[in-house]
């Protein structure tokens, strides 16, 4: 479904040139889960953005489901990232003004399916309940709510447009390894059970262990592309 | 993206921030009220120097001594210190055919004290009994001077329904006497309300016949102004140079030495005297509405910078630069559009407590509030464009690695 050929990001500071991706190629099936792993610096979060269409590369190609993204504008790569891509991040980036069902929801209102209040709240619960979230909390602002149940409210706004893949980017960063454990569960019941392809960004080998396939990246180039051998895993395909 | 969620959206985010917004709706609401009663006022006045002239009778020329320089308008001429008109002026256009009706006007400001001793300063007016007739005034008890009277010197005045009231208070002031500057007048008439207009009040003042008031309080044998009454319209340009060949001819001067304006010189001028006044107020207020745009500009500017990594989020969630730009200037007119809205009704309160309490005309006019929300939503969209456009080019790479 993902397919870069010989992907390379240069940023450009004055007469500076920092190459940040080099020469990557890669291809993603459909319904995959894997982890992107590499040390702070490594380019792996340059990789991250591109996947998720928020950047283009300098040169190289990136095929999704056959569409070559590196070809698109602004407003189309807006439209591919509301449609096809569910972003989580470590900070989480909830809205703290709004609650938690108002925060699923925001995806829904820069799609062009004109949901009506009442199928956006509907396909809101659905999601929450997707991720395991208390019902009783969803008119709860983010501060009043726990780290991990902030993270669960984050999985659910990436699944409110019905992705193809979720970028995960340190999702377990900024919680506690119980926490974070049931939030990579999360992902792996979402993964095999609506068959999203998951891609997760992490630095920490025990993380990546729950992916089926993890690539190592440093100074900007692949390393490694492997197989996991005894996947942690709760939920079995 | 839909209307109703950008709206939302719009209102959600001027929420979470009340004070802020408040403040910058008072901004633009303040401009937008003193637009309003500026304006207002302006118009007021025009309307009521229009009733207050057309009440003093139509069809009229007003002879004034000395001459107005060109360019230099009519207020400024300072023509009534000239003294060149006469009673042999009056004589000498008296047998025009066009004429119905001529009076002599010889105006003072004097302290009138009444026989129950109430105490005014007020306009003395030294006519004749046609000046009735020229200037428009009913009378409403008693009756004017005579020709008699007016030979004869007779100590007789005439009040304006105010005056009356002013110095009788409730009681018939028919056959009482006034005393103005020393010297007793019989009041014989009380003249109909003509109500007050504009900057002068027409039932605040006093008349007396013009040999009288030459006599014993001007001193001088000459008049302020003569007033003519033509019979039709359309005679008025023949009077008038047949009026001023006359007088040129009276007066041995080649260029006249006197002026005559009709009813609608007069006019025109004061009212483009007024516009001119208006738009410089207008101008002045307008300012206060530039000033609040900019309070706008700075506010969305501060909140921009404020939810950098919000704007990031909602571009990472599929957010074009378009919803970006339309959901910032959105806010921005919401603000001016509710500032002008609770402005217009401030501008009309405050018109109205004008002309109750200053007793000055005022009128809030369709194209006054048109103008104001013109203006203030143009203000939404001008101050809110330079925010907007930054929001919305902003990478959502750097916006969500902001801190």
């Amino acid at each position: 479904m993902i397919k870069l050929e010989n992907i390379t990001k240069i940023y450009k500071t004055g007469a500076f040139e920092t190459v940040a991706v080099k020469n990557i190629s890669l291809e993603i099936k459909k319904g995959e889960f894997i982890a992107i792993m590499g040390p702070s610096g490594s380019g792996k979060s340059t990789l991250m953005h591109i996947l998720g269409c928020l950047e283009k590369p300098t040169s190289g190609k990136y095929f999704l489901e056959n569409t070559d993204i590196s070809l698109l504008n602004d407003n189309e790569l807006a439209d591919i990232r509301n449609k096809k891509i569910g972003f989580v991040f470590q900070a989480f980036f909830l809205l703290s003004r709004k609650n938690v069902l108002e925060n699923v929801i925001l995806p829904s209102l820069y799609a062009n399916n004109y949901l009506s209040f009442k199928a956006r709240k509907e396909k809101a619960l659905e999601c929450l309940q997707a991720t395991a979230f208390p019902l009783d909390f969803i008119y709860h602002k983010p501060n009043q709510i726990s780290g991990g149940m902030m993270q669960r409210v984050a999985i659910a706004r990436a699944l409110m447009n019905d992705p193809e893949i979720i970028l995960a980017d340190e999702p377990t960063g900024n919680l506690d390894t119980k926490t974070g454990e049931i939030v990579l569960h999360t992902l792996q019941k979402l993964n095999s059970e609506k068959n999203i392809s998951v891609i997760l960004i992490t630095h920490e080998e025990d993380v990546a262990k729950h992916s089926e396939r993890i690539i190592k990246i440093k100074d900007g180039e692949k390393v490694e592309d492997m197989k996991v051998i005894n996947r942690k895993q709760l939920y079995h395909k | 993206m839909r209307i109703k969620d950008l709206v939302n959206e719009s209102l959600d985010s001027l929420r979470s921030n009340k004070l802020r917004t408040l403040l910058s709706i008072l901004g633009i609401m303040i401009g937008v009220a003193a637009v309003v009663s500026m304006i207002s006022l302006g118009e007021g006045s025009k309307i009521s120097i229009q009733r207050s002239i057309e009440s003093l009778g139509s069809n009229n020329l007003i002879i004034f001594p000395g001459v107005v320089q060109p360019g230099r308008g009519f207020v400024s001429s300072g023509r009534g210190d000239a003294q060149v008109l006469k009673k042999d002026d009056i004589e000498a256009i008296r047998d025009i055919l066009e004429i119905e009706a001529i009076s002599p006007e010889v105006q003072r400001r004097f302290q009138v004290i009444s026989d129950v001793g109430n105490n005014r300063n007020t306009i003395i007016l030294g006519g004749s009994k046609e000046f009735f007739v020229v200037r428009n005034m009913v009378i409403d008890k008693g009756s004017i001077f005579n020709d008699e009277q007016l030979r004869s010197y007779a100590k007789v005045a005439v009040l304006g329904n105010q005056i009356a009231k002013d110095l009788f208070n409730d009681i018939d002031p028919i056959d009482r006497k006034i005393r103005i500057r020393g010297v007793n007048f019989k009041v014989i008439g009380v003249l109909a309300a003509k109500g007050s207009a504009g900057f002068v009040n027409y039932d605040d003042f006093i008349i007396i016949p013009y040999s009288v008031m030459q006599k014993q309080l001007s001193g001088n044998e000459y008049f302020n102004s003569i007033a003519v009454k033509v019979n039709s319209k359309n005679n008025i340009d023949y009077v008038r140079q047949a009026v001023t060949s006359r007088l040129m001819q009276l007066h041995k001067v080649d260029e006249p030495d006197f002026s005559v304006f009709s009813q609608e010189d007069i006019l025109a001028t004061l009212t483009s005297i007024i516009n001119t006044f208006t738009l410089f107020l207008s101008f002045v207020a307008g300012i206060s509405l530039i000033v609040g745009g900019i309070g706008i500009m700075n506010m969305m500017l501060t909140s921009v910078v404020e939810r950098t990594k919000e704007i990031g989020l909602r571009k990472a969630l599929g957010a074009k630069n378009s919803d970006i730009l339309r959901q910032i200037i959105l806010e921005s007119i919401i603000i001016t559009s509710f500032g002008c809205f609770i402005g217009i009704i401030l501008g009309v309160v405050i018109s109205i407590l004008i002309s109750r309490f200053a007793n000055i005309t005022t009128y809030v006019s369709m194209q006054a509030v048109i103008i104001s929300i013109a203006v203030s939503v143009s203000v939404g969209l001008i101050f809110g464009y330079y925010p907007a456009k930054r929001a919305a080019k902003l990478d959502p790479i750097e916006a969500l690695r902001y801190e």
